[in-house]
């Protein structure tokens, strides 16, 4: 009993943990392109601004292209109007857009066999942890 | 003899959790796999920098070549520009795409810098670029005879990169087919 806890504490840290961590290397240039934007950039609709909030810009990649000043997210705010304009439904423009950046313009990964230890890992942990503890406490 | 086991056990865990953790801080969040491998290249048109002409898939020849992304108002391409003139008087086909670039800006970066290209295309609204995934300037993508895309990078070609890598690249996709 008298490790219980530790015990508890580091399996709770274990399961509340995401493989997520990341440093910035700004070693390329992405600032500075000439702008060619032919329109103002207008008021998004609502639609367009959740649309926005789902898909992250690469550049500073812990902002959503709804946030970013980053030229590309810029661009990307204009292409994805522009689809929206087009009738285009957010599924499609977002498939649009996964087809040529990866799942990564996308801030929730798809469910698929590389990202199942991101999306159940946590629960994986926490049962094994419930094993140990129920084995521990029937001691 | 177990209360011993127990006692090492969040210690154990603790530790392998660390050297998670340490592996995760130096890998590279921006190094971002391509989708376009093995793919073909997304059709294009893009009028050539130098005179009239068009660049398009159709009109690259069939050899391996790398195609470079670059622009006169990124900085980093400077870096590699060295490189590409030493690959290009090595007769390494090389194409470039202007990116999101003004001709007279780009003619006279050229003209500074060197011109290692075949033939450059101009993108201007960076078209191709969205196509391609191109999320700055440069990047760098290996075409195989076929017109498929072999390999990516993204950021400044280094010395150590194509000898260890490209480099091996082409010639593995110059025998095919």
């Amino acid at each position: 009993m008298k490790y219980f806890w530790t015990l508890a504490l580091c399996l709770l840290f274990i399961g509340t943990t995401h493989p997520i961590a990341g440093t910035a290397h700004p070693s390329r240039d992405r600032k500075g392109a000439e702008t060619l934007a032919t329109t103002a950039e207008t008021f998004p609709t609502k639609t367009e601004t959740q649309l926005l909030k789902d898909l992250r810009c690469l550049v500073c990649q812990n902002q959503d292209l709804a946030d970013s000043n980053a030229t590309l997210a810029k661009d990307l705010r204009q292409e994805v109007h522009q689809l929206l304009q087009q009738g285009q439904s957010p599924t499609e423009i977002k498939a649009y857009l996964q087809a040529r950046y990866g799942d990564f313009i996308l801030f929730k990964p798809p469910v698929k066999p590389t990202t199942l230890l991101l999306w159940f890992g946590p629960f994986l942990f926490l049962s094994l942890g419930l094993m140990l503890l129920w084995t521990l406490l029937r001691k | 003899m177990p209360k011993l086991g127990w006692t090492a056990l969040p210690v154990i865990l603790c530790i392998l959790l660390g050297l998670a953790f340490w592996r995760g801080l130096s890998l590279d969040p921006r190094e971002l796999p391509s989708v376009q491998l093995g793919k073909k290249l997304p059709a294009f048109q893009l009028p050539l920098l130098e005179n009239a002409g068009v660049l398009s898939e159709n009109s690259l020849p069939k050899q391996v070549i790398l195609l470079n992304v670059w622009a006169s108002w990124c900085q980093a391409c400077v870096e590699e520009q060295a490189l590409l003139m030493e690959l290009a008087a090595d007769r390494v086909p090389i194409y470039g795409i202007n990116y999101k670039d003004k001709p007279k800006q780009a003619k006279q970066w050229l003209k500074l810098w060197g011109n290692p290209y075949q033939r450059v295309g101009q993108d201007r609204q960076g078209k191709l670029a969205l196509d391609l995934g191109v999320y700055g300037a440069p990047e760098t993508f290996l075409i195989d005879k076929q017109g498929i895309v072999r390999y990516r990078h993204a950021g400044i070609l280094t010395k150590k990169l194509w000898t260890e890598t490209i480099h091996p690249l082409m010639q593995h996709w110059e025998q095919q087919g």
